[in-house]
C-alpha cells in the first residue's frame, strides 16, 4: 500500500511536471494559434514548464484546440482525441472553441469543441493572451495535483440562452402591457 | 589475485550498476538535459527550469511519464515485431556502451578486434528504427522509416571508415588498444594530422545517425510529424526515446576514446601522476594501493563525462545553427563529399602519414615534457 501511494505520488509528479502538447486548430481565424505559438517560442517559453509540442497525437498527454469544430474538423478531432493514449486532457483555447464565438449564430451552428469531446479547462477570449493561456494550463496541472481550481456552470455564461431569456422576458412584458 | 566468484560479481555489479546500466542512463539523462539547456540558451529561450534544480530532472520526468502512459497497439501493426524492436531499441545501445572504456582505459567488455563488432552492432541500430517503423503498419510512418533506412546506411559508412582509419593510424583493433596507443605516444590520435578532419566527419555522420537537426529529415516535425515512432506511444516510445539518448552518449564516447583520449586525462602529459595512478589496486595488481584505485576511478570519470559533455554541446551547437536539408541534397552530401572526402583522407593517412610522423613529429617533440615520437 505504501509502496502504491508513493508510484503514484512520482507519477502524478512526472504528469505534472512534463505535459506534452499536440496543438489542432478546428477551423478558427488562426488568431488564437498565433497565440499559442507565441507561448511556445522564446517570448513566454513554456519549456521552462516541461511543455514541449509534439508532432503525432500519440506522443501527446494534452490537447490544445483553437477553433469552433466545424462541421468537417468534428469527426477527425473525436478520431485525434481517441488517437492520444490515456490519460487525456483538453484545453479549448480562444472564444470559438469554448462556445463557438462568433461562428455560433451561423447557418451551421458551432457550438465550441465541448460538443464533441470532453474538455477539461476554458480559455476565454478572442484570442486570448499568451498569459492567459499559460494560466489556463497551469489551472489543469493544478487540477492534476488536486488542487481547488475555479470551476463555472458554462451555462451561466451561456450568451445564447441569456438572450433567449431576455427576448422572453421582454416578450412576457410586452403580452403583460 | 581475486576469487573467481568474486571477480563474476565485480563483473555483474559493474554492468548492472556502477559503470553499466545504472549509470550510463544517469549520464544520459543528464546530457539530455545539457542538450536542451544549451540548445535553449542559442535559441534565447530558459528551457527547462522547474523540474528539480534548474529543471535537471526533466528528462527523468519525461521517461516517467511515458512509462506511466496508456500503450496503444493498432489492430493492423505486428504486436509482437512492436514489442521486440523497441526492447531491442533501448538494449543494443546498453550493450554498445559497455564497450566504450569508462572506469578505466578498458570497456566492461574489452577483447582484440571488438571494434569490429562495434560496428556490426551500430548497423543493428539501423535495422531495429527501420523494423520498428515497417512493424507499425502506419502509411504516415512508412516515408519516415524508408527516409531513416536510406539516411542511417548511408551514414554507416563514413563513420565505419573514421572509427577504421583510427585503427589503421594507430595499428589497433580494440578500443582498449587504441586509449592505450595514446596514452603510450603522450598524444591523443586528434592530434595527429588528418585525424582532426576524421573527427569533424565522424560527429557529422553521428549527428545524422541520431537524427537532429539538419539531418531529422526521418523524424521531421513539420513534415512527417513523428517519422518512424509515429504509432509508438507510453512504454515502446520511452524506450525509443531513452535509446536515443544512449545511442548519443555511446556515440560521443566512442569518439571520446577513439580520438581524444577517452578517460586519460593529464597524465597524459605527467608521467609522474601516471605512475601514481597505476600504483593503485586494480584485478591485475591486486596488490597496489585500494584508495589511490578509488581516486582513479572517479577522476576517469569525470574526465570522461567532461570530454562527452563537450562533444554534446558540440553537437547541440549545430543543431541549433542549421535548418533541415531535403532528402536528396541529404544523400548527395553523403555519396558525393563525405564518402569520397574521407576516402580519400583515409588513402593519405594510410601513405603520408608515416612519413609526416618520422619528419615533422619529430620536430615538435620538445613541445610535451615527456616527448613524442612513435
Amino acid at each position: 500500500m505504501v509502496l502504491k501511494k508513493i508510484v503514484n505520488k512520482i507519477v502524478t509528479w512526472s504528469r505534472v511536471k512534463s505535459p506534452w502538447i499536440l496543438h489542432i486548430n478546428t477551423g478558427g481565424c488562426n488568431g488564437c494559434d498565433i497565440e499559442v505559438v507565441d507561448v511556445l517560442t522564446p517570448r513566454y517559453d513554456v519549456e521552462r514548464f516541461g511543455i514541449v509540442i509534439q508532432g503525432s497525437p500519440r506522443h501527446a498527454d494534452v490537447l490544445v484546440v483553437t477553433g469552433p469544430a466545424t462541421q468537417q474538423m468534428k469527426s477527425r478531432l473525436k478520431l485525434l482525441y481517441e488517437q492520444t493514449p490515456e490519460p487525456k486532457f483538453v484545453v479549448a483555447v480562444g472564444a470559438c472553441a469554448c462556445s463557438g464565438g462568433i461562428f455560433r449564430h451561423s447557418y451551421i451552428p458551432n457550438l465550441g469543441i465541448d460538443t464533441v469531446i470532453p474538455v477539461d479547462v476554458y480559455i476565454p477570449g478572442c484570442p486570448p493572451k499568451p498569459e492567459a493561456i499559460i494560466f489556463g494550463i497551469a489551472q489543469l496541472l493544478a487540477k492534476l495535483q488536486g488542487l481547488e481550481t475555479p470551476v463555472i456552470d458554462p451555462s451561466n455564461i451561456d450568451l445564447k440562452r441569456n438572450q433567449l431569456e431576455a427576448l422572453d422576458k421582454k416578450k412576457e412584458v410586452a403580452t403583460t402591457e | 589475485m581475486l576469487a573467481l566468484w568474486a571477480q563474476w560479481l565485480l563483473l555483474v555489479l559493474g554492468i548492472l550498476f556502477f559503470p553499466g546500466i545504472a549509470f550510463c542512463i544517469s549520464l544520459a539523462l543528464f546530457d539530455e538535459w545539457v542538450d536542451r539547456k544549451f540548445y535553449a540558451a542559442l535559441q534565447d529561450r530558459i528551457g527547462p527550469l522547474h523540474t528539480g534544480f534548474k529543471g535537471i530532472a526533466q528528462p527523468l520526468a519525461d521517461f516517467i511519464k511515458l512509462l506511466s502512459n496508456e500503450d496503444i497497439e493498432p489492430s493492423a501493426a505486428d504486436k509482437w515485431g512492436m514489442r521486440i524492436m523497441a526492447i531491442f531499441g533501448l538494449a543494443v545501445p546498453l550493450v554498445l556502451l559497455l564497450f566504450v572504456p569508462i572506469i578505466n582505459t578498458t570497456g566492461i567488455i574489452s577483447f582484440e578486434g571488438d571494434l569490429l563488432l562495434l560496428s556490426f552492432l551500430t548497423t543493428l541500430l539501423a535495422l531495429v528504427i527501420f523494423l520498428a517503423g515497417w512493424f507499425s503498419a502506419n502509411r504516415l510512418a512508412m516515408p519516415g522509416t524508408m527516409r531513416a533506412a536510406s539516411q542511417l546506411l548511408s551514414f554507416e559508412i563514413p563513420i565505419l571508415l573514421a572509427m577504421f582509419s583510427v585503427a589503421m593510424r594507430t595499428g589497433e583493433l580494440s578500443v582498449a588498444g587504441i586509449v592505450n596507443w595514446q596514452m603510450v605516444h603522450h598524444r591523443p590520435v586528434m592530434f595527429s594530422l588528418p585525424m582532426f578532419m576524421f573527427l569533424i566527419i565522424y560527429l557529422l555522420a553521428t549527428q545524422a545517425e541520431l537524427e537532429r537537426t539538419p539531418f531529422d529529415i526521418p523524424v521531421a516535425e513539420t513534415e512527417i510529424v513523428g517519422g518512424w515512432e509515429v504509432e509508438y506511444s507510453g512504454k515502446k516510445l520511452a524506450f525509443f526515446r531513452l535509446g536515443a539518448d544512449l545511442q548519443m552518449i555511446y556515440s560521443v564516447g566512442i569518439a571520446t576514446s577513439l580520438f581524444l583520449g577517452g578517460p586519460i586525462g593529464v597524465e597524459m602529459w605527467i608521467p609522474s601522476f601516471a605512475d601514481w595512478l597505476a600504483s593503485s589496486a586494480s584485478l591485475s595488481n591486486p596488490n597496489g594501493i585500494l584508495w589511490i584505485a578509488v581516486i582513479r576511478m572517479a577522476y576517469y570519470v569525470l574526465i570522461f563525462a567532461i570530454k562527452t559533455t563537450l562533444l554534446v554541446l558540440a553537437l547541440s551547437t549545430f543543431r541549433a545553427l542549421m535548418a533541415r536539408i531535403r532528402i536528396d541534397q541529404f544523400l548527395e552530401f553523403s555519396w558525393k563529399w563525405l564518402i569520397p572526402v574521407s576516402l580519400g583522407l583515409m588513402i593519405f593517412s594510410i601513405f603520408w602519414v608515416p612519413w609526416l610522423d618520422n619528419t615533422l613529429w619529430v620536430k615538435f617533440e620538445g613541445l610535451f615534457p615527456t616527448g613524442g615520437g612513435t
